[in-house]
């Protein structure tokens, strides 16, 4: 696969769980071109993490076609960072340690290794508590983490999922300009997430999915602008995706 | 190999900052080895140093009942009670002194049976037929003796008895041909001497401590299951699997760092209880445990048997559903291989049905291997069996751990 401005590239993609007549993804296509910073929303169920799996290697999609940066999943996987839904890290470890395990997994040595660990520990504002253990750091400093670890192989794509989930503002606002200023190196984003001021705030092109298809993408204003009962991406998302409760 | 190396680092980390695991795994194994062989080092010193107490009812006013009597009386290992306070036994008293547990065991002679055997032995020597007379010298033993021991004495006896009839027709021949009596003849009629087989050298006679030392050891090295599947569920139900997978990572990358960081433990914990052996238990009075520098062959033992072990713990981590799941599956079947084994008792004192299912377990494999080599000296090529079955459990266990790991962690994304 020739590589063009895509960072992303999903095309008719379908995915069927073994003993779900349902599709998780149905005829789902998706484009993200390099240097985004791409909103995925979607209400639960909708199909966003199936996407981000999918994405990652986690597992297949059953029909379809999917490159990154030109090339299939496997061979990408070193340059993809994953900040998953809840923080994953070894509790009994102390963050430089898991660090190094991770980073280590993604192939960095000795001089390379030791400069992203302080690039990394300084962008989330986490170098005075590394040598502590994970049981011991707070909700937000957890979350924070969970970034760092993504961020140590310098990835050309970071895709994640929900990372504030229970974050304080103030370790919100840190993940924040970590994330735009990882996003004006070049790095291109894949953000999930329920909070949508969030996506207004950070996001350049947003998707809004449900049911395993993209109902609505583009920019902000150009979302707004399709729909003029709407007046905020809130308005649009329920309009979109139904006032239903989702527990699936 | 640089990710392989960094789980395998990983995997230290976290099993030496688990101190319950650790307790699991060096302090749980040591116990057993000390008091298992403590306590059969105790049944097996009593077993050398306490006579069988034995009460002598002679009814018999001939030769014959003395001459079993002092016969006996010569045996070390019997101690002979032909009164108490002073008067004859009966046979009742006996019975009774016997249901209670104060005696192992009491001999019987009946009335004139010096008369009745002479008489037998002429009339057959003389060609007459006469009717094999109602004749019986018999022991009775206390219910809670060794069986083992019981029939000992019975063959022993029977033995005695068959020998002085010889002796007695061989007597009645050399009168009828006028030639002298020779007693020492009866004297030096056993033939039989006890030994044990020599394989090769230095040959150890067996003791509890020979055989309980790699035998406990075993089991504990087995319980690494309990860790091992635990970390390994662990990490297959939270979100750093999740990570894991993203990395260019293997899963056999994965659970092959698992297994050279338990096989490690394991030969730190054989390393331990051998050491136990060589100094804490004779301290505590058991014999010293004597290795004969077969170092070679038991650190190949220890290799084999770590990798059936962790390949174990791999194998219940995969299949197992939960932590709780495994930490009943595990226990439960390392100790139905313990007990089919012959770990926790010899295989010589199950039912014939059980000791067929001793090949189905790789304790058994791991506690041969080792007693061929403590006890029956043999080297390093005579215990290929049980190495290379340890080593086809450990494949097969591994296999099908990866199969079900990649099953489960698609299945649970």
């Amino acid at each position: 696969m020739k590589s063009g401005n895509e960072a992303i590239l999903m095309e008719s993609v379908y995915k069927r769980y073994i003993g779900n007549d349902r599709y998780a993804l149905d005829n789902f296509s998706l484009k993200i071109t390099k240097g985004d910073f791409f909103g995925l929303l979607g209400p639960n169920g909708s199909g966003k993490s199936t996407t981000i799996s999918i994405l990652v290697g986690l597992i297949k999609a059953t029909k379809g076609k999917i490159s990154i940066f030109g090339e299939s999943v496997k061979s990408v996987k070193r340059r993809i960072g994953l900040v998953p839904q809840e923080v994953a890290l070894y509790e009994d470890l102390t963050l430089k340690e898991n660090m190094i395990l991770f980073a280590k997994l993604f192939g960095l040595k000795r001089k390379e290794l030791k400069e992203q660990l302080d690039f990394a520990l300084s962008i989330a504002q986490l170098e005075s508590v590394s040598h502590r253990k994970i049981s011991s750091f707070s909700g937000g400093m957890k979350r924070r983490a969970n970034i760092v670890i993504a961020i140590l192989h310098k990835p050309d794509l970071l895709i994640l999922d929900e990372p504030t989930v229970g974050v304080d503002p103030q370790s919100r606002n840190v993940i924040f300009k970590c994330l735009q200023k990882l996003n004006k190196q070049g790095v291109t984003m894949l953000y999930t997430t329920h909070y949508l001021e969030e996506a207004e705030k950070l996001c350049s092109r947003l998707a809004i999915m449900d049911m395993g298809k993209i109902k609505l993408k583009g920019s902000i204003p150009e979302l707004l602008n399709s729909n003029n009962k709407c007046n905020s991406l809130g308005e649009l998302f329920l309009n979109l995706t139904g006032t239903e409760v989702r527990d699936s | 190999m640089l990710s392989f190396w960094a789980l395998f680092n990983k995997e230290l980390r976290l099993l030496f900052r688990d101190k319950f695991g650790l307790v699991v795994l060096f302090i749980m194994p040591a116990v057993l080895v000390v008091v298992v062989t403590c306590v059969q080092n105790v049944n097996f010193e009593k077993s050398k140093g306490i006579p069988v107490k034995l009460l002598i009812i002679n009814h018999d006013a001939g030769k014959i009942g003395n001459k079993i009597t002092s016969k006996l009386e010569q045996n070390s290992e019997l101690q002979v009670i032909k009164q108490i306070n002073g008067k004859n036994i009966s046979n009742s008293q006996a019975e009774k002194l016997l249901s209670v547990g104060k005696y192992h065991a009491a001999l019987i002679i009946p009335k004139d049976s010096s008369k009745t055997i002479t008489n037998y032995v002429k009339a057959n020597l003389d060609g007459k037929k006469i009717a094999k007379p109602n004749l019986k010298i018999s022991i009775i033993f206390d219910p809670a003796i060794n069986p083992a021991l019981a029939n000992s004495m019975v063959v022993g006896l029977k033995l005695f008895v068959s020998q002085l009839e010889v002796h007695l027709m061989e007597k009645s021949i050399q009168k009828a041909l006028g030639q002298p009596t020779d007693e020492s003849r009866f004297q030096n009629s056993l033939w039989v001497g006890e030994s044990y087989v020599k394989s090769t050298h230095n040959f150890k006679k067996p003791n509890p401590v020979q055989q309980n030392v790699p035998a406990w050891t075993l089991f504990g090295m087995f319980f690494i299951v309990l860790p091992l599947s635990g970390t390994l569920i662990k990490e297959r139900h939270s979100s750093v699997m999740v990570r894991l997978l993203s990395t260019p990572m293997s899963p056999v990358s994965f659970l092959s760092s698992k297994i050279l960081a338990y096989v490690i433990i394991n030969m730190i914990q054989l390393a331990v209880m051998l050491s136990m052996g060589l100094t804490i238990l004779p301290w505590l009075g058991t014999p010293v445990l004597v290795l004969s520098g077969h170092y070679e062959a038991i650190f190949v033992i220890g290799i084999m048997a770590s990798l059936a072990a962790t390949g174990f713990g791999l194998f219940v981590g995969a299949i197992a559903k939960s932590f709780h799941q495994a930490s009943m599956i595990g226990p439960v079947l390392i100790v139905i291989a313990a007990a089919v084994g012959g770990i926790m008792v010899p295989s010589y004192l199950m039912p014939p049905e059980m000791q067929k299912m001793i090949f189905l377990s790789p304790l058994s494999w791991g506690h041969e291997a080792f007693v061929n080599v403590l006890v029956r000296n043999a080297n390093i090529t005579e215990i290929y069996p049980q190495l290379l079955k340890l080593l086809l459990f450990f494949c097969v266990t591994f296999i099908i751990s990866i199969i079900c790991f990649k099953r489960e962690i698609t299945r649970s994304k």
